[in-house]
């Protein structure tokens, strides 16, 4: 059975989320996530701990904060404090919190999701064996490189994201707040905005970008929809499959989860698609699902 | 203090790696035709690979190649073979940033170090302790630590560590970066990368535009540390890495050579105040061909000061012009091999492995042939310089003032 993930918003959305076929709901907190949909505070994830046990819902914690040297005494503390919280699972980039965890004794499933690093096989494998009890994998792949990926390894632990929008850049600088200020400009609120973007000067698509404390993230400027491939996908055997709402909205996911549905109740996809394009009025895209990045320009010409 | 640091040259070629070890590099690295990040700066056949082994192993110098794509499936093909050979032509290590591709490493060419790519963005010792017992002989740490991080990485680490002294920074996490294929299907992680991220950019706020005439960017300046070479040895950094396999030959011999020295004078008086040593390398250093330059993170988070939005001016204060091929004693004239154009009373300065700057004036230039020249305008054209100042082969000769 499929674990059907999302990027969580607001608590009061877990109701319809469940009824939606959600079955993992994936949280961001104010102790150690950025560039999630939503950071939660302490209360708020007690509360969310709580309507999870009640709705027999899982939960997942967002643990990717930049891990500093200075910081592995907070790493432990938090451990502490994930021992009693108990998330289902915790999400990571950063070996050192699987490490801690699994130094803290800690039961929760451990999901190793790095962005760019899982693209083939043997990489997957190795971090399987390395600890991890799932991985998902990068998205600059091909639909048949995911395939061929998935029948190499056990796909019931492996993570695909088949929605939402995907980050394409990761820094620590501020560079959004460092550009204004070279400019002499200041923006009120930057580091909770969500309506940003950038569009390079001879190009039309507009790319998300966010600042936070941590550090600035850019995105692609697509909304990665999977309608076509959704089927195959689950052919291949993956178990965990993960919906990103960071630039959308958890009833935007929810009609994501529900034209899913549709499709593989034998609904044509392109048909589902324009529907949901027309309710959303999202710039949804492909991916790379069926573009092959290349080594070199002349390999790309 | 560590007198022991290594000094880590890159290499693109053949000439640049003698070049690097000629001028000082304890080691070199470079990459091969395939499996390397910088897919244009990769021309090592495994012929040059040998060749540059045998020869830094004449000056007791190290080579380690670069396999450090972050790979695909089909990247695999022909890797163990391709690691067995460089086993067998004497290479010290090799960098990845593939934990597949150390598992490979460690099995099928035992006797290469495995050194853990920046593109793993390694920033804690707990995280080295991971790669550590997965088989990472060496760390590079992540250019995102600063120098107080990495004076405690060391102190906890199970494995020698590796810091980026000199060179190009990316504004993205290594390894975590795919504008480039985003915008233009080049893979950043397989060699590919555009440099998108210095590409000129609209920045809007829903439909307001928020950049004006000076459009949002976000490149780097380089990095350029010479301050931090004596906290480095002496929290026991193994290695000082320069990062610029896509450099000049000029450029090599200028920064590799200001390290080394300025390393060489610490070791030597590790008690004295360097002050004065960390000037004069910074005054070298930017005598090679630099973008503005800055700390990096190893001093703050970098800010609007450390972020390239216009094309600034460069820093450079000379222009190299001629290399030399040898030098005639008894008709003090040196055969160089032009450069760049210079004429024969214009001010020059020459240095090397063996040579201090050494200021001269062509007292005159003549051809192969014996015809007097009177500007050297001619790529690569090689001519007489007649000198009083004894240069040697490898010896290079630049220009003091940089023409307008």
């Amino acid at each position: 059975m499929i674990n059907w993930i999302a990027a969580l918003q607001q608590l009061s959305s877990l109701q319809r989320m469940k009824e939606g076929g959600i079955t993992t709901v994936r949280v961001g907190s104010e102790r150690c996530s950025w560039r999630v949909a939503a950071r939660f505070d302490d209360e708020e994830i007690e509360q969310l701990r709580q309507r999870c046990g009640e709705l027999g819902m899982r939960w997942e914690l967002v643990v990717n904060r930049p891990i500093e040297e200075e910081d592995l005494p907070w790493l432990d503390k938090l451990m502490s404090q994930l021992c009693l919280w108990r998330p289902d699972g915790i999400v990571f980039h950063d070996p050192a919190v699987l490490l801690s965890a699994r130094q803290a004794g800690l039961d929760s499933e451990l999901i190793f999701v790095s962005d760019t690093l899982m693209t083939n096989a043997w990489d997957v494998r190795r971090m399987r064996e390395a600890g991890c009890d799932r991985v998902a994998l990068s998205t600059e792949i091909t639909l048949q490189e995911i395939m061929d990926i998935a029948a190499q390894n056990d796909a019931g632990h492996l993570e695909l994201q088949v929605h939402g929008a995907q980050v394409c850049a990761v820094s620590r600088r501020p560079l959004i707040s460092s550009y204004l200020q070279l400019r002499g400009r200041t923006l009120t609120d930057l580091h909770q905005r969500r309506d940003l973007r950038i569009v390079e000067q001879t190009r039309q698509e507009a790319m998300p970008i966010l600042e936070e404390e941590e550090g600035t993230a850019v995105y692609a400027p697509w909304i990665l929809n999977s309608l076509p491939q959704i089927a195959s996908i689950v052919q291949a055997g993956f178990g965990h499959l993960f919906l990103e709402g960071i630039f959308g909205s958890d009833q935007e996911v929810l009609l994501a989860r529900a034209a899913m549905a549709e499709v593989l109740a034998g609904a044509e996809a392109q048909t589902v698609l324009c529907r949901l394009r027309e309710k959303t009025g999202l710039p949804y895209g492909n991916g790379y699902y069926d573009r092959k990045t290349s080594l070199t320009k002349e390999e790309g010409r | 203090m560590s007198e022991k640091i290594e000094l880590l040259a890159p290499a693109g070629d053949l000439t640049r790696l003698k070049t690097a070890i000629r001028y000082g590099a304890d080691a070199v690295y470079l990459g091969g035709k395939r499996f390397s990040l910088r897919s244009r700066a990769s021309n090592f056949s495994l012929e040059d690979i040998g060749e540059g082994v045998r020869f830094a192993q004449k000056y007791g110098a190290s080579v380690h190649v670069t396999v450090n794509l972050i790979p695909h499936d089909e990247d695999f093909e022909g890797l163990d073979e391709y690691l067995r050979q460089l086993q067998q032509l004497g290479v010290r290590a090799i960098i990845v940033a593939s934990l597949a591709v150390m598992a490979r490493a460690k099995q099928v060419a035992p006797q290469l170090q495995v050194h853990l790519s920046t593109q793993m963005s390694c920033t804690n010792s707990r995280a080295a302790t991971f790669y550590h017992q997965l088989g990472a002989d060496r760390i590079v740490l992540a250019r995102e630590c600063s120098m107080a991080q990495i004076r405690q990485i060391c102190a906890h680490s199970p494995v020698p560590i590796e810091a980026f002294i000199h060179g190009g920074m990316c504004a993205n996490v290594s390894g975590r970066c795919t504008l480039s294929n985003v915008m233009t299907l080049r893979d950043a992680n397989r060699g590919g990368c555009a440099q998108s991220c210095r590409w000129r950019y609209h920045l809007l706020q829903s439909e307001e535009e928020l950049s004006d005439e000076v459009l949002f960017s976000m490149g780097s300046r380089d990095l350029m540390a010479p301050e931090y070479v004596a906290d480095m040895m002496r929290c026991g950094v193994a290695s000082l890495k320069i990062e610029g396999r896509m450099k000049s030959a000029y450029y090599i011999a200028v920064v590799v050579r200001a390290y080394r020295q300025l390393i060489d004078t610490m070791a030597a008086n590790p008690r004295q105040d360097h002050s004065a040593a960390v000037a004069r390398a910074r005054c070298e250093l930017i005598r090679a061909e630099n973008r503005p330059a800055c700390l990096g993170f190893l001093d703050h988070v970098p800010g609007p000061q450390e972020q390239l939005i216009t094309t600034e001016a460069s820093t450079v204060t000379h222009d190299f012009v001629a290399q030399v091929l040898d030098y005639d004693l008894q008709r003090q004239e040196a055969l160089i091999e032009v450069r760049n154009h210079f004429t024969c009373d214009e001010l020059l300065e020459a240095f090397g492995p063996h040579l201090d700057n050494t200021e001269l004036v062509a007292q005159s230039l003549r051809d192969e042939e014996g015809m007097p020249v009177r500007i050297a305008n001619r790529a690569m054209q090689r001519l007489w310089l007649k000198t009083p100042v004894r240069l040697s082969r490898y010896d290079l000769i630049r220009r003091k003032e940089r023409r307008l």
